[in-house]
């Protein structure tokens, strides 16, 4: 027994010194960098958001590190893991970045672990920048929590006007079983069907990330609806698509979310789809061309919309930074939180500027956008929710 | 720092739960795979009677142990009946129940967005929001919780669960109730884990399901399987190496993209490794050879060979068991019909006949692991129908296998103690709230196992496992296993074959002096010189009712018999 705890207790030890060294260098007047932190899904069964978002931020310190880093002093990206939404995993994670580097601006993704680390950040006072997660329950979770992304009720009212637009009355809906696809159902019910004067004629609910879906689809077939709302995130829509039209329902179908494994799953079905989206293209030019450009450059691909929100979440704290370093105050994560409440308008890398509101939600455009038959999301305007 | 008390945290929570794992999958033996369920059973109790209720500390953690072990309870009663695979599929059903309703029932749990803003505790005006203040909490909670495992896997009642582990129906068959032995063990475990819960709640201030999957009860698994099955301070530092390790890999640099997922890798390879060269866990089940040796006292020393009646406890009582008009049909198939038979007390009693003659079957009809489908069994003239098999082990009917059955990962004396009848320490209120009580009669219960193990001549095997035994010393701990439990009527199936003769000369004594005792012994065997050794009377079985009755030599010189048996 004595023998096995031995090292152990070493380990542990090794783990502790690590830690005290960490600290006692960040506490230092000039640090020789400033660390962010972002807790991400880097295993798991949604790794995928994990590998776009790490890949966005490291490019965006790799790019605000050649231009200076903030007055001088670089910065530096601590990637962590929850995998895959668990909230135990973001505490941990929470706790590793604050403890070993001392970090006090924190990129967060999915609502669990987001909603965990809340109180942390709370205590702590650290600054969080959620681009993911799209759950109501979010908002107000800390008051040094921040929103780059549309939440998903906002892209599933979105969606709705867009099936009112169409004619549609009776709506059959689609939605993950999670925080993220409830929240909407959440808000589009009530919209759909008092705002817009509709129908809700069924609501089925998929695991994230299930192969089979048959059963739900069936149930959606004999409802008979003239839309169908797909409350789904990458990559489910695709298998929905995919599967509604095998099924034969030749209904307008429109989701929330589209990208290169959506348009691959679905396949030639993909074509028509319609969803609504934070609109991050390319085309805007200026600084979206650059990061798409740069982004392929790097990685082989062209970024998702997680990505540019990631990028530019990452931009944001840099610029907060700069802003404490302009005042002369420390850059605390509390401090960071006063400076965006002082001033809301950043840049965005979705073209023009973004302005966080009260609630902590950037305010970005709502965008349609239609998939042709080459299966591209082909964007066709902004829509205004009721 | 804080990271670091973190840990500590999270290793003390694991600790509780594997502890409470390990007392149903290590001590009793039952395979369950609901663990992370009443986990979050526990903190959302919590959660609920914080956020809704606003209830004061402690009630919230009291009704998460109560509410864990109420549901562990109800989950046993379905479970009583099944073992094995079906149990795993019964409890496997109730972990996605739970995390179902979790994610379902929005106005209660907060469905899949869960329940934030749990209050952290507050001590004189102090709130422990953070790993520092929060871990004192978290080892004494911890530290509690091992306790009471401890005390209770470390009793006779742990004991007990051991030996229904090793062989169910052999504990029945010494008089343990297990059905009552797996509703206790099954509330506690709950209650253990729903308390760990109730400090999730209250240190992450957030319940949602995702923290209760089926995931996490195999996460808890590994440490049980890890430390040990059968060993608690195994589950505590399985707990902490599977909490440890994960941190400690850490600290490898590795590439962004591919850090975690190749930690992952290097978690499973350690794992791996571990079990390769320490199968049994790294502590693998602890002796109570120790305890056992500590606790036999003042005239517990090595017992000399002492007399029957002394040792047996055995005024016998003089009892008569008879099967009037039994019979036993398994659908088409008759295995026994129309059998009368009576033993006698003072009197051995063989049951001879071929294979699928029917002897074992009535074996299992007179001690009740069988109901017959015609006919009755009285004991001292009184039908036996209504009691359960251990109940009437109790009453003084005790039977052995002919696959013996020990309990094999248990000591000598451990076998022989758990089958003592009307031991304090079986009792869990016992346990718990009179330890003198149990002290002293454990006390007493070593030194008469350590008699009837002399008795049989077993006492230099005293703290060897059973499985270590040789077959003839199992045959002699069968022996002294049906004597401990102080029955007055022995049914033994075929105790003596595949002995040599000079072992049967070594054993023919002891059932001799069995019944000199007033016992009623009844054995059955095939081999005819022990037959014509021991008993006094004789059953002649064949198409599963009595052919002929009467001494050895008169059914041995009987033709027919003869012809058809003998031959």
């Amino acid at each position: 027994m004595k023998t096995l705890l031995r090292p152990l207790a070493a380990a542990v030890m090794s783990v502790a010194l690590v830690g005290g060294l960490a600290a006692g260098a960040s506490a230092q007047d000039n640090p020789k960098s400033y660390k962010i932190g972002a807790i991400l899904a880097m295993s798991g069964k949604a790794n995928w958001y994990g590998k776009v978002m790490s890949q966005a931020i490291e490019q965006a310190v790799d790019e605000i590190n050649a231009a200076g880093g903030i007055d001088g002093v670089p910065l530096e990206a601590v990637i962590e893991d929850h995998k895959s939404g668990v909230a135990k995993e973001g505490v941990a994670a929470m706790n590793r970045l604050i403890d070993l580097h001392d970090v006090q601006a924190v990129l967060t993704s999915f609502s669990p672990p987001t909603l965990a680390i809340a109180p942390i950040a709370d205590e702590k006072g650290i600054f969080l920048l959620n681009g993911g997660g799209v759950s109501s329950a979010l908002i107000g979770a800390s008051k040094y929590l921040f929103h780059n992304r549309s939440l998903a009720s906002d892209l599933g009212r979105a969606a709705a006007t867009r099936a009112h637009e169409l004619g549609a009355k009776r709506m059959a809906q689609l939605a993950w079983k999670s925080d993220a696809g409830e929240s909407v159902i959440k808000a589009v019910e009530p919209y759909w069907t008092g705002t817009l004067g509709g129908e809700i004629v069924a609501t089925e609910s998929m695991e994230v990330g299930a192969t089979n879906i048959d059963t739900q689809m069936a149930k959606i077939r004999a409802s008979k609806p003239d839309v169908l709302g797909l409350w789904l995130f990458s990559p489910d829509p695709g298998l929905a698509i995919k599967r509604a039209r095998e099924f034969g329902m030749k209904m307008p179908i429109i989701g929330i979310e589209y990208n290169d494994q959506i348009a691959k799953l679905a396949g030639k079905y993909a074509a028509g789809y319609e969803y609504t989206s934070d609109y991050f293209t390319p085309a805007e030019g200026g600084w979206a061309k650059k990061f798409a450009d740069g982004y392929e450059k790097r990685y082989g691909e062209q970024p998702e919309f997680y990505a540019a929100n990631y990028y530019e979440g990452t931009y944001v704290i840099a610029e907060l930074m700069r802003r404490a370093k302009a005042k002369g105050i420390p850059i605390k994560g509390d401090k960071l939180a006063e400076l965006l409440r002082e001033n809301p308008v950043f840049d965005s890398v979705y073209g023009g500027k973004m302005t966080f509101q009260d609630n902590g939600v950037a305010k970005k455009r709502v965008a349609l956008f239609k998939v042709d038959d080459a299966g591209k999301g082909v964007f066709q305007h902004y829509i205004e929710v009721k | 720092m804080e990271y670091l008390l973190h840990i500590a945290v999270m290793v003390c929570l694991y600790s509780i739960l594997a502890t409470s794992f390990n007392l149903l999958i290590g001590f009793a033996g039952l395979f369950a795979l609901s663990q992370a369920a009443f986990y979050g059973l526990g903190a959302y109790t919590t959660a609920i009677l914080l956020v809704d209720v606003g209830l004061p500390f402690p009630l919230p953690l009291i009704a998460s142990a109560v509410v864990g072990a109420g549901v562990g309870t109800l989950l046993a009663l379905p479970a009583l009946r099944i073992v094995g695979d079906y149990l795993v599929v019964v409890t496997l059903a109730f972990q996605i129940i739970l995390v179902e309703v979790a994610m379902n029932w929005t106005g209660l749990t907060g469905g899949t967005d869960g329940i934030s803003g749990v209050p952290n505790y507050q001590v004189f005006g102090l709130s422990l929001d953070s790993p520092t203040s929060f871990l004192p909490v978290a080892l004494l909670v911890a530290a509690l919780c091992f306790w009471i495992a401890w005390r209770l896997a470390t009793s006779p009642f742990g004991r007990s669960l051991r030996a229904m582990r090793e062989n169910e129906s052999a504990a029945v068959s010494v008089g343990k109730n297990v059905v009552a032995m797996k509703l206790v063990v099954f509330a506690f475990s709950a209650g253990l884990a729903a308390v760990a819960g109730s400090l999730f709640a209250r240190y992450f201030n957030y319940v949602g399901a995702d923290s209760f999957l089926i995931e996490e009860t195999i996460y808890i698994l590994a440490m049980v399987i890890l430390g040990g099955a059968g060993n608690l301070v195994g589950s505590v530092l399985g707990a902490a190496i599977l909490v440890i390790l994960p941190e400690l890999l850490k600290f490898i640099a590795l590439p962004v993209d591919i850090a975690d997922k190749s930690r992952l890798v290097l978690y499973g390879l350690v794992m791996v490794a571990i079990l390769i060269y320490r199968p049994q866990g790294l502590l693998g089940e602890r002796k109570t050879q120790a305890r056992t040796r500590a606790s036999s006292g003042p005239g517990g020393g090595e017992a000399a060979a002492v007399p029957l009646r002394a040792s047996a406890g055995a005024a016998a009582r003089g009892r008569t068991i008879e099967g009037r008009g039994l019979a036993k049909q398994f659908g088409g198939i008759v295995a026994i019909s129309s059998l009368d038979i009576r033993l006698e007390p003072g009197t051995i009693t063989g049951l001879i006949g071929p294979n699928g003659a029917g002897k074992t079957t009535a074996f299992n009809l007179l001690t009740g692991f069988l109901k017959p489908t015609g006919g009755e069994v009285l004991l001292d003239g009184s039908s036996t129908g209504a009691l359960k098999p251990y109940e009437l082990a109790r009453a003084g009917v005790a039977r052995s296998f002919q696959d013996l059955r020990l309990f094999t990962k248990m000591t000598v004396l451990e076998n022989v103690l758990v089958a003592l009848p009307g031991q304090v320490g079986d009792s869990v209120f016992s346990v718990y709230f009179r330890p003198a009580a149990v002290r002293r009669d454990e006390a007493a219960n070593v030194r008469r196992a350590r008699e009837v193990l002399a008795f049989v001549g077993l006492e230099e095997q005293l703290h060897e496992t059973a499985e270590n035994l040789s077959y003839a010393e199992e045959k002699l701990l069968v022996v002294a296993r049906l004597l401990a439990t102080g029955a007055d009527v022995l049914l033994f199936d075929e105790p003596l074959s595949g002995l040599d003769g000079a072992t049967l000369q070594e054993i023919f004594p002891v059932m001799r002096r069995l019944a000199e005792s007033g016992k009623t012994v009844c054995i059955i065997e095939h081999n005819l010189d022990v037959i014509k050794e021991l008993c006094s009377v004789v059953y002649y079985l064949d198409e599963g009712h009595a052919m002929a009755v009467g001494r050895p030599e008169e059914l041995m010189a009987d033709p027919e018999l003869a012809e058809r048996y003998f031959r």
